[in-house]
């Protein structure tokens, strides 16, 4: 499989558009699931993943084929994203209701409790949006997209060491914020 | 074992599936309510983050997502826009070079011209100690004992070479103090002559 995509890479890297549409087809899934967890809303997700394949497609001539294509495709995902969101000055109002029956749902295991993308959002963005930056992106790769610690520290050119002190950081604010909205489901 | 200890423990067990709880810790949590509390809070923290990795979104007609960029990709738009962009990177490269080149030549000239301004004013405030002063009233007084203070000047001037021309303003400074002190000396000595003078007639006529 692994050689199956090193040779699409090798005849896109050509400028074979064939190859180049199976490799979007391939990964866009990837791309589009990090843009969303960054941006928290399906269509910006998708326009972060329209420009990074564009990006993608101008700059494989230059990718380094010593270097897995995921982490090189993942810095333009997260990167676009990142620019994306500044652009962005949407305010969206989650109600607290609204969040603790989602928190309710995801805490679920049965097949009923899917949230959809609108609800994945809101509730991504109530608990992830408030922690700084670092830590916010570093509870996304590691946490949500379930990256490598290695990957992490390539991605947001962070130490081991750095990529672990805000972790635990977010996590430690993450876990005050769901043990507050817990008290708050056992009040009702 | 300390609760910050076993909260540290606590939490690298909860999120790393590969690490094992020791006894220790376990006798610790079995006996304290708030790290049983904090393992309960971390677990149920974890559970929340593990299902919304697992819930993926879902992209809504990915096969025209993969259209919309392949026709994006075809367009000759992009081409221009591809030259576009490497047109303005070279640009921003331009203007970044000018503009750090600017910086240097403007602060530069700023640094001279302030440096020549300090330098100006120190030398036309500083006043000429008593050393200085007298020595150059006394060469003053042996080579023009009868030329005013233009004449001293412009000969200062002669004699002083241009990169000097900063000390030559101080030294025309203390010329200036010293020949106004060399006149009010003379007219001391005028006024005590003519009042002698004065004294020895009145005293002849009394006489």
């Amino acid at each position: 499989m692994q050689n199956h995509i090193n040779s699409i890479i090798q005849q896109a890297k050509e400028g074979n558009k064939s190859a180049f549409k199976n490799l979007v087809d391939h990964y866009q899934k990837y791309a589009f699931n990090l843009a969303f967890r960054v941006l928290y809303n399906e269509e910006d997700a998708k326009d972060v993943v329209q420009d990074s394949f564009i990006k993608i497609w101008i700059n494989i001539k230059h990718f380094n084929s010593g270097m897995p294509f995921t982490t090189w495709m993942y810095k333009i995902v997260m990167n676009t994203a990142i620019d994306k969101q500044k652009s962005l000055k949407r305010f969206e109002w989650v109600k607290e209701d609204e969040i603790l029956n989602l928190l309710t749902t995801i805490e679920c295991d049965g097949p009923d409790c899917r949230l959809d993308n609108e609800q994945l959002g809101s509730v991504i963005k109530k608990i992830a949006d408030e922690l700084p930056e670092k830590q916010r992106l570093v509870f996304i790769l590691r946490d949500l997209q379930d990256l490598e610690s290695s990957v992490v520290e390539e991605l947001l050119d962070l130490s081991e060491t750095s990529v672990k002190a805000n972790l635990y950081h977010a996590r430690q604010v993450l876990r005050k914020k769901l043990e507050s909205y817990g008290e708050q489901q056992r009040r009702r | 074992m300390e609760c910050r200890l076993v909260e540290e423990k606590i939490e690298a067990f909860v999120y790393d599936k590969t690490i094992r709880p020791d006894e220790e810790m376990i006798e610790h949590i079995a006996g304290c309510t708030a790290c049983k509390t904090y393992l309960k809070s971390c677990q149920r923290a974890q559970k929340i983050i593990a299902n919304l990795s697992r819930a993926e979104p879902v992209i809504t007609f990915p096969q025209q997502l993969t259209n919309d960029i392949m026709a994006l990709i075809d367009e000759p738009v992009l081409k221009t826009s591809h030259h576009q962009t490497r047109f303005l990177a070279v640009a921003r490269k331009f203007l970044v070079a000018a503009s750090v080149a600017l910086f240097i030549v403007f602060s530069g000239e700023q640094y001279i011209f302030v440096d020549k301004l300090m330098k100006l004013e120190k030398n036309l405030t500083a006043t000429p100690n008593n050393k200085q002063g007298a020595g150059v009233y006394k060469k003053m007084i042996s080579y023009y004992p009868e030329k005013g203070l233009q004449m001293v000047k412009s000969e200062l001037a002669r004699q002083v070479p241009e990169s000097k021309q900063m000390d030559f303003k101080s030294l025309i400074m203390m010329a200036g103090y010293s020949v106004l002190a060399g006149e009010e000396l003379a007219n001391q000595v005028k006024n005590q002559t003519s009042s002698k003078q004065n004294l020895s007639g009145e005293m002849i006529k009394h006489h």
